[in-house]
């Protein structure tokens, strides 16, 4: 059975998405920003298989989705090492 | 349910990693609130995944009943870090924008203050040749007068030509500055004297010119920079006789290599008052000391050389015998 909350979530996933995709292009100034989106991606993956296991296949999907977070929190913790490698340079973003 | 228990676990270990090393390097990057924001968005998944390892690994379910909306917070989370770090790149890009536009209009205050002071007086002096033959009262003084009227009329052009010269230059030097090679000083310096030598074939000029070779790190530019000292030299210069010595002799500041070199002349000089001042262009009433554009670009040029200039007076304590022009270039 689909839980409200799970499905709220998941839209707040693709609302996310859509306004990333639509930026990407200003986004691609932050160093690793594919990383970061594909982080993103996986994470709202985890949230789809979440809202389709209440449906068919539960025991597998919910495997899945745990697959995907891990999946994202390995992207994360990648971009993490990216991007702090390269803080050498410019600095972004700075409060002056 | 173990499996999936011990996946959480490690995710939860990543994701805490994440945030080690985010907080770790935090110091230099991105604005206050982005980094509020991406701390907020780890510590919302982290939540998440420690309630989701609890819960399959069987050790406590106690934060069932709320992941979920803590969970609703992780999109949004990511949204406002990406959205206040467009934010903030935008106002980055205005405030260089304006700042861009704030130069441009200074260029454009300058090149008008240029072109009705300099232009100005060139034409004024034009006009000024133009008086001396109305005034002649017959042929005969007309003819005596053509002459010098000539004359003074292509000075004046030589003037205009070095001023567009200089202007151009100076727009090279903002936009697209020549790459710095070696270049050799007795070379230039021999071909640009016989340049100014051309075009003032009308007056008498005796130049002394290095006879060593030195080699210094400049660019193309270096000719404009002799160009304008030889050009200041004749136009300031109110003897029958023109004499520039130019000398070029090692130097060292602090171990590093330089070529000093000295442009020498006789001509009206530089007060003291004014020996620091001649580098910035500015509006003079007296058009003997008014130097215009070609010190400023000289110094710019130098500038970009890594090197040094300073006037001196040609006899020490007496301006009004000449003035030594003094640059220092590194060598190459």
């Amino acid at each position: 059975m689909i839980q409200e909350n799970e499905l709220i979530t998941f839209i707040l996933c693709l609302g996310a998405l859509t306004f990333f995709l639509i930026n990407y292009s200003k986004m691609r100034s932050l160093p690793a920003s594919l990383i970061f989106i594909i982080s993103f991606i996986l994470f709202s993956m985890g949230w789809f298989f979440t809202v389709i296991e209440g449906i068919i296949f539960e025991e597998i999907f919910n495997l899945i989705e745990h697959v995907c977070y891990i999946c994202s929190s390995l992207m994360m913790i990648i971009w993490s090492l990216i991007f702090f490698k390269k803080r050498g340079g410019n600095d972004f973003n700075r409060d002056n | 349910m173990i499996l999936i228990g011990i996946i959480d676990f490690f995710i939860l270990l990543l994701t805490l990693c994440s945030l080690g090393i985010f907080l770790v390097g935090w110091r230099s990057q991105f604005s206050l609130i982005t980094r509020l924001s991406l701390i907020a968005l780890f510590c919302i998944i982290s939540f998440y995944y420690l309630s989701n390892f609890l819960e399959w690994s069987g050790i406590s379910d106690i934060f069932v009943s709320i992941e979920d909306y803590i969970a609703m917070l992780a999109p949004l989370a990511w949204f406002f870090f990406i959205y206040t770090y467009l934010q903030k790149k935008d106002e980055k890009n205005l405030l260089e924008n304006q700042e861009s536009l704030k130069e441009a209009y200074r260029y454009t205050e300058f090149y008008k203050d240029l072109f009705t002071h300099d232009i100005r007086n060139i034409l004024q002096n034009i006009l000024l040749a133009d008086n001396i033959i109305e005034q002649s009262n017959d042929n005969q003084n007309r003819l005596d007068n053509i002459n010098e009227v000539f004359l003074l009329v292509k000075e004046q052009v030589i003037r205009g030509e070095n001023l567009i010269s200089n202007v151009t230059k100076l727009s090279e030097i903002r936009n697209s500055p020549s790459p710095i090679q070696s270049v050799d000083i007795k070379n230039v310096v021999s071909k640009t004297v016989e340049k100014i030598k051309n075009l003032f074939e009308h007056r008498k000029i005796i130049v002394q010119i290095p006879n060593q070779k030195f080699l210094v790190k400049a660019n193309d530019l270096l000719q404009n920079v002799i160009e304008n000292f030889l050009f200041n030299a004749i136009m300031h210069n109110k003897n029958e006789t023109i004499e520039i010595l130019i000398q070029a002799l090692r130097y060292k500041i602090n171990q590093t290599p330089y070529i000093k070199i000295e442009f020498i002349d006789n001509g009206v000089g530089i007060p003291d008052t004014r020996k620091q001042e001649i580098f910035i262009t500015r509006e003079e009433e007296e058009s003997k000391f008014r130097t215009g554009l070609g010190l400023s670009l000289i110094k710019k040029i130098i500038e970009n050389y890594e090197g040094k200039i300073w006037v001196e007076d040609r006899i020490k304590g007496d301006h009004s015998k000449g003035s030594n022009f003094i640059i220092l270039i590194p060598e190459a």
